[in-house]
């Protein structure tokens, strides 16, 4: 048990709810710490004036007739909850529970369908189609200049070997792509 | 009256029993109420509609706690919904204002009413969850283990809320406080 220990386990020690060991161990780390006994004094100084203020501040306050009154006259008016009604009154849970997740499902299929589809535009109006991904076979007899920025815009798949040698190699295009740069297909030899 | 008798009177809605009760408990929950929202009118407000509350939903309660901590919980969520939308409760000075002149023949009593109203201002600059705690530790003099049980949270959560609202009030009241004291006392007379 040290001091930390001790801060901690401060109100359930005043409350006396701790285990007895862990009672005890605080009775010894006090007897042997000072500091901690100070605290311990100060902290049940505060409580006390603290609670003896709250007391003081409300002790003339007194619950109005007319609040009293209010309670008992809605007895008149209100009927009793009776166990049948609570029996019906719970069966709609079931149903409720049944309705929330055949809400779910439906909620999962047509998100599911608009993440599949990669036709769809999914910005702006909705109603305008993507470009078709129609792949087109280019045989490359010879290339000229090689453009980076067409790896980097992802048009041309990644199994051609791209960088090395692009001779009898067939190139996947998006044939309806507008990131292709102008000129691309004229600088190979096709 | 014993807790069965009253819990059969809740349900059963007898009125005269139902009367007792809110003898037995309506002015002490209209001081917790006081002490949680900082204003008279709408601290019997809340109580009444405590009362209301616990009559229509007397058949959901088991008997697990006593009767006055339900009432309580009941309480205590409604004077939430109450200031749900108000960052800050405005409290009144009602007490710290009410009669000075008849506190004048009596220092002590002058004393513990200046007291009081700084501990309303203290009081007034804590948040709820803080002030929450520290109104069910040092007024309904709960244990940490009911206060958890009662707010719904864990006890290392009450002791921290405990810890930094009395931090609080020792920054916000380390002169008002002494004022208690017989030093404090004769502070205020000479002044």
């Amino acid at each position: 048990m040290n001091c930390q220990d001790f801060q901690e386990q401060l109100f359930e020690y005043l409350d006396g709810s701790l285990p007895t060991r862990t009672h005890q161990a605080i009775e010894q780390h006090l007897a042997a710490c000072p500091a901690c006994r100070q605290h311990l004094v100060q902290h049940q100084q505060l409580a006390k004036k603290i609670s003896d203020h709250l007391c003081q501040s409300v002790e003339s306050l007194a619950l109005d007739n007319t609040a009293r009154s209010g309670v008992l006259a809605s007895l008149q008016t209100q009927p009793a909850p009776v166990r049948g009604e609570r029996f019906l009154g719970s069966l709609w849970r079931p149903f409720a529970w049944a309705a929330g997740l055949a809400c779910l499902l439906v909620a999962s299929l047509i998100l599911s369908n608009y993440f599949r589809s990669p036709r769809k535009e999914r910005s702006g109006s909705g109603t305008r189609l993507a470009a078709a991904p129609v792949p087109v076979s280019i045989r490359v007899a010879r290339v000229e200049t090689i453009y980076t920025s067409c790896v980097q815009g992802g048009f041309v798949t990644d199994a051609l070997g791209w960088k090395t040698n692009f001779v009898n190699q067939t190139l996947w295009v998006n044939a309806s792509s507008k990131s292709l740069p102008k000129g691309f297909l004229n600088k190979m030899s096709l | 009256m014993d807790e069965e008798q009253l819990v059969a009177a809740l349900r059963g809605q007898d009125p005269q029993t139902l009367g007792q009760m809110i003898d037995c408990f309506g002015d002490r929950l209209l001081r917790s109420a006081f002490l949680l929202c900082g204003n008279e009118d709408e601290a019997q407000d809340l109580v009444q509609e405590t009362f209301l509350q616990a009559l229509r939903t007397a058949h959901r309660f088991r008997g697990k706690s006593r009767v006055y901590t339900w009432l309580h919980g009941i309480l205590l969520n409604l004077s939430r919904h109450y200031h749900r939308d108000r960052k800050r409760i405005v409290y009144d000075d009602q007490l710290a204002s009410q009669d000075t002149a008849t506190t004048e023949d009596n220092p002590l009593s002058a004393d513990i009413e200046l007291a009081s109203a700084a501990m309303q201002q203290a009081l007034r600059q804590l948040s709820e969850s803080h002030r929450e705690v520290l109104v069910l530790r040092f007024y309904e003099n709960m244990k940490i283990e009911e206060i958890a049980a009662h707010l719904g949270t864990a006890r290392g959560t009450v002791k921290s809320r405990l810890h930094y609202a009395l931090e609080q009030m020792q920054k916000l009241l380390p002169q008002e406080l002494n004022l208690f004291g017989a030093q404090g006392t004769e502070k205020t007379i000479n002044r």
